[in-house]
């Protein structure tokens, strides 16, 4: 049962970057205006594997032949990835040549002030850091304009389980309108919701309407894409490792 | 004599090491795995990146702990130098990672000391320092952990050599008293630390607490690789990784031959400027050298502890601000509450395996306390789990304890810490009950105590100050065990080294600073409290020493 939602969202310090760039190009072009200030989280690392994809669901000739299994065609496809990647790493943070280990060491280099960018699959994850003191109030998110990869987290129960109904119990309250409200609140966890508001009570709804929304965390407004195939996580991850290790 | 002691002794310590290197063995014996290794991007890499680390932060360790070693002694300032590297010995090599990786960075605080006003910069240079792909970070990193290990090993092993003598005759030949420890004493002393060096030499080689934070990377260090293959969801990943692990034992048996080869050349050597009778009257520059460097690295040692301390304390912290411009205690506050479950199970593993230690140990130490060979023969099989990559050994431990299904349980925990404690514990509690005067035990039992009242009246008292230290060293040596108790806890048993890795893995700094202190208070706390009841105890017992 899905229980919480995400979309992959950049985050930037505008005291450095003026304009938010919402597309790989104008991306790519702050990157070689500013050397050495931006990067991203190591693949096989889960943020920096979202990266690749997000980028590549942008950048592929046709994005839909990514929603089947990778085949022998994995080359072509995400030729326009790897050109894109190739021009950026020359001027990443230590000339694309280490990353950060994951998504959290990357904020820790945006709090030391090596790094100007960070990025993460829950939107409000920079607001909360500066509500706990924890990044410059600076910090402003952006997602891709022609849409934010997105995805959504689940809870199961296991087929050998020995307390089923009890677990269904659970699920039922963790999709519920009050638990949903709570978790969304970013003083709480800031995870998005899976219910759709604007079918809930006004009752149920006000808690979501009420909810805190800091000013790093970008507007609902954005499209969303959906995640290519799962074969395609495990192939870029590889293919990420083999070109980029020395 | 029954040896009943000792053997338990060596049961306890040996049969996870046996059990734990043939389970490892049936599973990483396996030709597709060994090709997926050898064929893995980087492999090549990052084995040299492991062998150049471990073999020449090995090298300067031991160079200059002899070197700071034979100027202490010579110089009259012995007790200084152990109580200068104890604070580093007892910091967790994670916590000295994450320190010096604050200090050295580009935005660390070597640079931020300099900067603006000297250097111009508003932000940091884009500088390769930590993590740098030759692994110089790594290097000085180990060396500078190392090198307080093997100093407190020299001056354990000073006791069995006559340093004072020898130096007198070196003088009344002319000699300086440099040239007279290198050419008499330290051979005698490097004998007696051998085992230490090359458990130093495979840690290096083998070790991921100090990788992770300052090593290179894209390839990592093949400890690290193997590290990544494991905790890959994969099957066929981490029959890699054991496969691989076998090739880290491989790996770890040549260096070690290559370096007691070694060792022969430098002793040759050492023997022909013995021959050469060549007298240096000023041994000042060479003085000035070694305590140069050792005073630059026990100063960056401490910076790394501040910025550390600091960190753990700072909200956002941007270059070049020397201090963070504010302080919050927000994360300390988060992880109080945490701290009690985590900081009782610490505790409670720690003193377990020392005092659990200790019991094993006294009575096999008393068994042999007449028997010199029997004894180092002893040291020499405790220390062999030492001298096997901890990855290797504990892949198989794993795959012993899941099939016992004891996986998870304190117990596993304690057997395993034992493991790793009771080399040390021999090591200090065997050569001190061997040192006894044999005649006071004999007085007592002539005037009628029975040999058990005579053991718990006499012999013990007279040990009382070596047993407090090997309590102390068991309990922090348990409480420094990061992948052992990972391995034998199943991710079940938390400890302060397991939250402090979490949180480095986590890859916030701020959280993975609060529990690198809580780590290194802990050994702190033990040498403390050994000290305080060292005093109490001997209080009522003035001139037993």
């Amino acid at each position: 049962m899905p229980w919480g939602s995400s979309a992959l969202t950049l985050f930037y310090d505008s005291a450095r970057v003026s304009t938010p760039p919402r597309s790989p190009q104008a991306l790519l072009d702050v990157i070689k205006n500013h050397r050495g200030r931006f990067t991203y989280p190591q693949p096989p690392a889960f943020v920096g594997s979202a990266f690749l994809k997000q980028l590549l669901v942008l950048l592929a000739a046709e994005p839909e032949r990514l929603q089947r299994a990778v085949e022998d065609d994995f080359d072509v496809v995400t030729a326009p990835l790897w050109r894109w990647l190739d021009q950026a790493h020359r001027s990443m943070w230590r000339g694309g040549r280490l990353f950060p280990r994951s998504g959290p060491a990357q904020r820790e280099l945006v709090a030391l002030g090596e790094l100007d960018w960070m990025m993460a699959y829950n939107p409000s994850e920079a607001s909360r850091a500066m509500r706990r003191g924890e990044l410059p109030s600076s910090m402003r998110g952006l997602q891709f304009e022609s849409g934010a990869l997105a995805n959504s987290h689940f809870v199961a129960i296991p087929f050998n389980s020995g307390a089923k109904q009890a677990a269904t119990v659970v699920a039922s309250f963790l999709i519920s309108p009050t638990a949903q409200a709570r978790k969304a609140d970013e003083r709480v966890w800031g995870d998005t919701t899976v219910l759709d508001v604007a079918r809930l009570t006004p009752q149920e709804r006000a808690p979501f309407d009420a909810a805190t929304r800091g000013p790093a965390t970008p507007p609902p407004t954005t499209p969303q894409v959906s995640e290519p195939h799962p074969s395609w996580n495990d192939a870029l991850e590889r293919a990420w490792l083999e070109r980029y290790t020395r | 004599m029954t040896r009943i002691a000792v053997w338990v002794l060596m049961l306890v310590a040996l049969i996870p090491t046996g059990a734990g290197l043939l389970a490892a063995l049936i599973v990483g014996l396996d030709i597709d795995a060994f090709a997926r290794v050898v064929h893995a991007p980087g492999f090549s890499t990052a084995v040299l990146s492991s062998v150049i680390s471990g073999v020449v932060s090995t090298a300067l360790a031991l160079l200059l702990a002899h070197a700071l070693v034979a100027l202490a002694v010579t110089g009259g300032w012995r007790d200084r130098l152990t109580s200068l590297s104890l604070p580093l010995l007892a910091l967790p090599h994670l916590a000295l990672g994450i320190g010096l990786a604050l200090v050295l960075a580009p935005s660390g605080v070597l640079l931020r000391l300099l900067s603006p006003w000297a250097t111009g910069w508003t932000l940091p240079p884009d500088w390769w320092i930590v993590r740098d792909p030759a692994g110089l970070t790594l290097i000085l990193g180990l060396t500078l952990k190392e090198t307080c290990f093997l100093i407190m090993a020299l001056i354990a092993a000073l006791s069995q050599v006559p340093a004072d003598r020898f130096l007198r005759q070196g003088a009344t030949l002319g000699y300086g008293n440099l040239k007279t420890w290198f050419t008499t004493v330290a051979p005698l002393l490097q004998q007696q630390i051998r085992l230490p060096v090359a458990a130093v030499l495979v840690y290096g080689l083998s070790n991921v607490e100090l990788a992770l934070t300052l090593g290179p990377d894209l390839p990592p260090t093949f400890a690290v690789m193997l590290w990544r293959w494991l905790s890959d969801t994969d099957p066929a990943m981490q029959t890699q990784a054991f496969a691989g692990s076998l090739l880290l034992l491989l790996l770890s048996v040549g260096v070690i031959v290559a370096m007691a080869l070694t060792g022969r050349g430098v002793r040759k050597l050492v023997l022909r400027a013995a021959q050469s009778g060549a007298r240096r009257s000023n041994e000042r520059t060479v003085r000035g050298v070694v305590a140069g460097t050792g005073i630059v690295l026990w100063s960056l040692g401490m910076l790394a502890v501040a910025a550390i301390v600091l960190r753990s304390l700072s909200g956002p912290w941007r270059f070049p601000n020397l201090l963070p411009p504010t302080f919050d205690a927000a994360t300390w506050l988060r992880e109080l509450p945490a701290l009690g479950a985590t900081g009782s199970a610490t505790l409670l593993i720690g003193t377990l395996t020392a005092i659990v230690g200790a019991l094993l140990v006294l009575p096999a130490a008393e068994q042999v306390s007449t028997q010199p060979t029997t004894r180092r023969r002893i040291g020499v099989w405790l220390f062999l789990p030492l001298l096997l990559p901890q990855i290797t050994l504990l892949f198989g431990v794993q795959v012993l304890l899941s099939r016992l299904h004891v996986d998870g349980t304190a117990t596993a925990v304690v057997w395993l810490h034992l493991v790793f404690a009771l080399p040390y514990l021999w090591g200090v509690l065997a050569p001190a009950r061997a040192a006894l005067d044999p005649r006071l035990r004999q007085v007592s039992l002539t005037l009628g105590k029975s040999p058990v009242q005579t053991w718990w009246q006499v012999t013990l008292p007279l040990q009382a100050r070596a047993l407090l230290l090997a309590l102390a060293l068991g309990f922090s040596i348990s409480l420094a065990l990061y992948l052992p108790t990972l391995f034998a806890g199943a991710g079940r048993v938390t400890t302060a080294a397991t939250e402090a890795a979490a949180a480095v893995g986590s890859g916030s700094l701020r959280l993975a600073a609060v529990h690198a202190i809580l780590l290194a208070l802990g050994p702190l706390l033990g040498f403390a409290t050994a000290y305080a009841a060292g005093r109490l105890i001997f209080r009522t017992r003035r001139g037993v020493n």
